[in-house]
């Protein structure tokens, strides 16, 4: 298991400005694993099913699912809507 | 106009501001004395949405992100069109009435800045890491659903 930092976005603030959840392993997969598992602990399942339409970003790259990160930090993008 | 971020290219120029957007001098970002048409866009904060009364909008966003989506939105639309384009977004706090994302384009005829401008607000909202937190007359607040990024 590894420790990973969220960096809350949009929607996601309402949970702070970050939170730590422990994944199986670095694969964006397993992270978004870890952190629909938070938020249903938090029994939030709004936020989960927002969580499915949402993003992981490390840095300034947008990360798909089979992706393994190299840091331990990312970022959770619900959808945009900027304008 | 003050950015906290800011990236420019050859034809184009794109920033991030605290705060409400200016709308004056815009044109000045996209001079040319070979364009003979300016096309501006400013998307202002209205007072109501989806029924409700609406007092302001606090915009999260994510610097590197979406400067590095502006920045390539400036250059696809750069690509499509013989334009000169800036475009400038907002951070934090927007009132009523003022602006929150501004895009100026400047060509020789004027079909190509105006659909320049209307193709980068289009993009802008569906591709651009910003949120939008609406917060109402009563100080209630709520954010807004958007546009999902994932691909997979």
């Amino acid at each position: 298991m590894i420790t990973v930092s969220v960096q809350c976005l949009g929607v996601f603030r309402e949970l702070g400005d970050h939170f730590d959840v422990d994944a199986e392993n670095r694969s964006v997969l397993a992270i978004r694993n870890a952190v629909s598992a938070h938020l249903i602990r938090l029994n939030r399942p709004d936020l989960d099913g927002v969580l499915r339409r949402s993003i992981f970003a490390e840095g300034d790259e947008l990360l798909k699912d089979h992706i393994v990160i190299e840091s331990s930090t990312v970022s959770l993008l619900p959808p945009v809507a900027g304008g | 106009m003050d950015l906290f971020s800011e990236v420019t290219g050859d034809l184009w120029k794109c920033g991030l501001t605290d705060g409400p957007c200016q709308t004056t001098e815009l044109d000045l970002l996209v001079k040319d004395p070979a364009h003979g048409a300016v096309a501006q866009f400013f998307g202002v904060v209205r007072d109501h949405n989806e029924g409700l009364a609406a007092a302001a909008v606090d915009y999260d966003v994510h610097p590197e992100l979406a400067s590095k989506a502006l920045a390539e939105l400036c250059c696809d639309i750069c690509a499509e069109y013989p334009v000169k384009l800036a475009i400038i977004h907002s951070r934090g706090i927007v009132r009523v009435g003022e602006a929150s994302v501004v895009i100026a384009a400047s060509s020789a005829h004027r079909k190509d800045a105006l659909g320049a401008v209307s193709d980068a607000i289009d993009r802008l909202k569906v591709r651009v890491p910003i949120w939008k937190k609406e917060i109402g007359l009563d100080d209630e607040q709520r954010w807004l659903d958007g546009h999902s990024l994932r691909e997979d």
